[in-house]
């Protein structure tokens, strides 16, 4: 997939641009608002990452008029400020998603996923699956090795998600924000407790760990030589 | 922060009403004085008319008894009586032709021994007033015609009345000078007194500004508002004293609390470049640097929550919202952390729908920071119990711990940024929890209160339904 990254701080984008290309991505760079105008609007690319201050031209500038040429390239944006006004404007100005700064990488990565699979608009499967471990989602029903899994119902929310992003990290605050609807991280252990009891079910009575802690960083689901 | 500004003298107020003082004074003055002249001045004039009014009409009496013969003897007589130069008698025929007169050769004559210019009705008097060339002061003149035709004319000098007025005009003028002088004096001592109160409050100002906002300016009787303005002045010091120390506080914690992470996080990246670790040392680094990160982070979030929060009602996106559904999500979300620790989680009442305005992710966090911090402090084996009641002006919920309680002393401090108890010292945590707890319910119009129970504390939350929001 080819990503766009507009980022006027070096630092930043050398460590996004890194990450992105151990991820598979290819990435573009352009380090202020009218290059990467330009660049959005003559390359054809499937998503762009944003940041909204940007020298000579800002941010959610470019998006406006991205937006106002028929461009319509999924836009991550990316900003230093928080407040819901912020996020707002954002959006607003035709970014389909939102990243506060400092944010983590894991995060970037599955935000920009989502975008793709939203805009390619691929068909929504009934079926999630990872090695034996099997997810009906028309049924609402968990299978390992053909045996059912009784799940409550926001373990099943929680296993879901992890199936959407197998092989790729979610953090506590994605975890939080997709399951339970809470846009911050407590910073208490009741991901962790969820987590610890999704594995109990999961994966402690059969052959081989699915979930995998990645410590400091978050949850991934994946089968593991 | 001040800079001592120089007053111009023009532009203070001293002078200001010093000069408003005097122009009210003087404009009444000069009124008074207008309102005396007028009536002095028609007074004299009148009593002049009155004088020679009579002499005129002694003088038609003698002339019909007496012819001209005897009219010339008496006005030659009452003529010097009178003082030379200051009056004039003359009987003229209706031709204009002189029958009878005093002496004469001081006054002008064509102008006027001439017969009065509109035919006099017999017995009637008439009266002019003249300015003659080479006499300072003005001529009154009367006729008077008998009732044989002849026409008695009498002219009397004006000086006595006007030197009169003309003195009353100078030692007015004079009277004037001196009471502005003094008055303007007077006014503006009576200004600076008044105003002395407030250079003194600006001399303090000015010094505080410049040195510590300890210093109170002094509460003398300078009067009501002066006494008010320093009682205004000294409460906003205060104020701004403690919203000083406040600060100060809050940078010292804040640098404190950003301190143990930061050597967390230093300490184990140079431990681990030092040493000779494997790649597992350096991921163990790693995540132990992301978790130090996280911590910085989401205090740094916190502490923006706060200020948003603290920043009031204005900044919530508030919308209508079923506070039962949040306490059940969030009891939903810490159940497994409950269980782990041995601690029963349970709400008192069967659930039903109850309306609040507010901010949802802000209403979440209110009642997981809550949550979260009765299972910190609830030992195991312990109960957390949630309960809501609701009142005319809005709900409360309560949540009720088994746990160590709270120290009296600490009571009042526990909602302070970044205070912990001795209690709490143990645990982790950014001591910024309750503080954002508290933020939130007053941006909601409502209040966090704390006590102890029997058997722990007790956190209840008002927040005022949608009829009593804002």
């Amino acid at each position: 997939m080819r990503i766009l990254l507009v980022e006027d701080d070096q630092q930043t984008a050398h460590f996004i641009i890194k990450g992105l290309k151990q991820e598979g991505f290819t990435v573009d760079h352009a380090l202020d608002g009218k290059d990467g105008l330009h660049i959005a609007l003559t390359e054809p690319y499937d998503a762009a990452i944003i940041d909204i201050m940007l020298p000579k031209l800002d941010g959610l500038m470019v998006i406006d008029k991205m937006r106002r040429e028929d461009s319509d390239i999924p836009v991550i944006v990316l900003s230093a400020k928080g407040s819901v006004d912020d996020r707002i404007k954002g959006l607003q100005a035709g970014g389909d998603d939102y990243l506060v700064k400092p944010f983590a990488f894991s995060e970037l990565v599955a935000r920009l996923h989502a975008l793709v699979r939203r805009s390619t608009r691929a068909d929504e499967p009934t079926t999630l699956s990872v090695g034996n471990l099997k997810m009906d989602l028309v049924r609402r029903k968990v299978f390992r090795n053909d045996i059912e899994i009784e799940l409550q119902p926001k373990e099943f929310a929680l296993l879901e998600y992890l199936l959407r992003n197998a092989g790729r990290v979610v953090s506590k605050t994605m975890i939080m924000e997709h399951v339970w609807d809470y846009n911050f991280d407590p910073r208490t252990t009741v991901v962790e407790s969820r987590v610890c009891r999704l594995r109990d079910k999961v994966d402690r009575h059969f052959e081989g760990n699915l979930i995998h802690t990645i410590r400091g960083v978050g949850y991934v689901l994946e089968e593991k030589d | 922060m001040f800079s001592k500004k120089r007053i111009s003298f023009l532009r203070s107020t001293t002078f200001r009403l010093t000069l408003w003082y005097l122009v009210l004074f003087s404009t009444l003055s000069l009124v008074v004085f207008g309102a005396i002249y007028v009536s002095l001045s028609s007074h004299l004039y009148y009593q002049t008319d009155k004088e020679i009014m009579n002499t005129a009409t002694e003088f038609k009496t003698l002339y019909e008894e007496q012819g001209s013969k005897g009219l010339q003897a008496e006005f030659i007589r009452e003529a010097a009586s009178r003082g030379t130069g200051r009056v004039f008698f003359v009987l003229l025929s209706p031709a204009g032709k002189l029958l009878a007169t005093s002496d004469v050769s001081q006054w002008h004559k064509t102008e006027i021994l001439a017969p009065h210019a509109d035919a006099t009705p017999t017995n009637k008097l008439s009266f002019q007033t003249f300015s003659l060339p080479g006499h300072r002061h003005k001529i009154r003149v009367v006729s008077l015609v008998t009732a044989d035709g002849k026409v008695i004319k009498i002219g009397s000098t004006l000086e006595g009345d006007e030197i009169l007025l003309e003195r009353y005009r100078e030692r007015f003028g004079m009277g004037l000078l001196i009471m502005l002088v003094c008055g303007g004096f007077i006014g503006w001592l009576l200004a600076r007194k008044a105003m002395s109160g407030v250079i003194q409050v600006t001399e303090t100002a000015t010094h505080i500004g410049r040195h510590k906002f300890g210093r109170r300016v002094a509460v003398s009787d300078q009067g009501e508002e002066i006494n008010n303005l320093v009682q205004a002045f000294n409460d906003m010091l205060e104020r701004i004293e403690t919203l000083l120390h406040e600060l100060e506080q809050i940078t010292d914690n804040i640098a404190h609390e950003l301190r143990t992470p930061l050597t967390r996080i230093r300490g184990i990246a140079e431990t681990t470049l030092k040493g000779n670790g494997n790649l597992d040392d350096f991921r163990e680094m790693a995540a132990v640097v992301i978790d130090g990160s996280d911590d910085l982070i989401e205090m740094i979030g916190i502490m923006l929550e706060i200020a948003k929060a603290d920043s009031g009602v204005a900044e919530l996106a508030a919308v209508s919202l079923d506070m039962w559904e949040i306490i059940e999500d969030a009891l939903d979300l810490f159940t497994p952390v409950a269980d782990d620790k041995h601690i029963t989680l349970r709400l008192t009442e069967s659930p039903r729908p109850v309306t609040v305005m507010g901010d949802l992710p802000m209403l979440q966090r209110l009642i997981a920071n809550l949550l979260d911090n009765a299972i910190k402090y609830t030992p195991s084996g312990g109960a957390v119990t949630i309960s809501m009641t609701t009142g005319t002006t809005g709900v409360k919920v309560n949540i009720a711990d088994t746990g160590v309680g709270i120290d009296e002393g600490d009571i009042p401090h526990i909602f302070d940024r970044f205070y912990r108890g001795d209690k709490s010292r143990s645990t982790n945590g950014s001591g910024l929890g309750l503080s954002l707890a508290q933020a939130i319910a007053r941006a909601h119009g409502g209040d966090i209160s704390v006590k102890n129970t029997a058997s722990g504390s007790l956190f209840s939350v008002f927040l005022p339904n949608e009829s009593s929001f804002r």
